[in-house]
C-alpha cells in the first residue's frame, strides 16, 4: 500500500464512532493506571492524562478535533445521564440536609457570585477578550450548561467546555490541600465546595472520597446549575458586545 | 436530576437496586465523559496561546476563590462536625 493510501486509509478509520470512543476509553484507562501507580495522587488526574493523550494522538496522526468528537458522542451523551443520577446520592443523604437548607443556599450563592465575577474580573484586567471573559463565567456550572450560557452570552462554547473541565481538575487537585490548610475537616463542606467550584469533575472527586461527600457535591452542582444562568446574563449588560 | 429528587422524594421505593447499581456505574466512569469535550483545547489552541495570561490567572483565581468562599461559609453555617462527617473516614 502506497502512503497516500494509508494516510487515506488512517483518515477513514479515525472517522469511524468505534474508533474515537476506543481511543478515549483507552486513554482513561491508562489515566486510571497512571493514579493508582501514584497512589491516588491527585495531580496523576485520570481525566488530564486521557486529554492529553488524546490531544496527542490526534495531532500525531492529523485527525481534526471535529472528526474525533463527533466520532465520540456516545461518551459525551452519558453526561446527562450521570448527572441525572446525582440525584440518588442525594435522597440516600437528605437527612443531613433537614434544617440547613438556607446556610447552604447562602454558601452557595456567594461562592457561585465570587465564580462569576473574580472570572470575568480577573480575564478583563489582565487584558483578555470579552469572548474569553464569558466562557470564563459559566465555568463552575457542570459542563452542558456551562456551554449553553457561554453560547447566549457571547462565549466560545468548546473554550467554555476546557474552562469548566480544567477548573474540575484544578479543584480535584488543590481542595485537599487546601481544606488541610484552612484546617476544614468535615467530609460536607469537602464535597460541597468542590461540587459547588468544579462541578462534575469536582463532583466525581468527591463521590471517590465517600458518598456523604457525593451528596453533598451533587446538591451544589444542582443549585448551582439552577443558579448560575440567571447570573451571567445579567452581567452582559455591564460588558456589551 | 431535580425532576429525579423530586420523584424520588415523593416515591422512595422506586429507588431499587437496579437504579443504585446504575448510578454508581455511571459515577465510576464520570471522568471519562468529559474527556472529549476536555479535548476541545486543541481546537483553542491559538486562542489560549494569545491569551495564556487571563486565561490562567482568570481560571486559578475564580476557581480558587469561589472554592474557599464556598467553604469557608459553608463552614460557618455548620458548626458542629458530626462524628462521622471527618475526610478520610469513608
Amino acid at each position: 500500500m502506497r502512503i497516500d493510501q494509508m494516510v487515506h486509509f488512517s483518515g477513514e478509520l479515525f472517522r469511524t464512532p468505534g474508533f474515537g470512543v476506543t481511543l478515549t476509553i483507552c486513554s482513561y484507562m491508562i489515566g486510571v493506571v497512571i493514579q493508582k501507580a501514584c497512589r491516588g495522587a491527585s495531580v496523576a488526574n485520570p481525566v488530564l492524562i486521557a486529554m492529553l493523550l488524546v490531544a496527542g494522538f490526534l495531532n500525531i496522526s492529523g485527525t481534526s478535533y471535529q472528526a474525533y468528537y463527533e466520532s465520540t458522542q456516545p461518551i459525551t451523551f452519558l453526561l446527562g445521564p450521570a448527572t441525572v443520577a446525582l440525584a440518588v446520592p442525594l435522597i440516600k443523604n437528605l437527612g443531613h440536609l433537614r434544617g440547613r437548607i438556607i446556610g447552604i443556599f447562602l454558601a452557595l450563592t456567594a461562592g457561585s457570585v465570587v465564580s462569576v465575577l473574580s472570572g470575568i474580573g480577573l480575564v478583563a484586567i489582565c487584558g483578555g477578550s470579552r469572548a474569553v471573559a464569558f466562557s470564563m463565567a459559566p465555568k463552575a456550572v457542570t459542563t452542558p450548561i456551562a456551554i449553553n450560557i457561554a453560547q447566549t452570552t457571547g462565549g466560545i462554547p468548546s473554550l467554555c467546555a476546557v474552562f469548566a473541565i480544567s477548573g474540575g481538575i484544578l479543584v480535584a487537585i488543590s481542595i485537599r490541600w487546601l481544606l488541610d490548610w484552612t484546617r476544614i475537616t468535615d467530609v460536607r463542606v469537602f464535597g460541597f465546595a468542590a461540587g459547588a467550584a468544579g462541578s462534575g469533575i469536582g463532583a466525581a472527586h468527591a463521590l471517590s472520597l465517600c458518598e456523604l461527600a457525593g451528596a453533598f457535591a451533587a446538591l451544589a452542582v444542582g443549585f448551582n446549575g439552577l443558579l448560575t444562568p440567571l447570573i451571567v446574563p445579567a452581567l452582559e449588560h455591564f460588558w456589551p458586545k | 436530576m431535580f425532576l429525579l429528587t423530586v420523584f424520588l422524594l415523593w416515591k422512595p421505593r422506586a429507588l431499587s437496586a437496579p437504579l443504585r447499581s446504575t448510578s454508581r456505574l455511571l459515577f465510576e466512569w464520570l471522568g471519562l465523559f468529559f474527556v472529549p469535550a476536555g479535548v476541545g483545547v486543541i481546537a483553542n489552541f491559538g486562542l489560549i496561546r494569545d491569551q495564556w495570561i487571563p486565561i490562567l490567572v482568570g481560571l486559578v483565581g475564580s476557581t480558587l476563590l469561589s472554592l474557599v468562599v464556598t467553604a469557608y461559609l459553608m463552614h460557618r453555617v455548620s458548626p458542629r462536625p458530626g462524628r462521622d462527617g471527618r475526610v478520610g473516614q469513608s
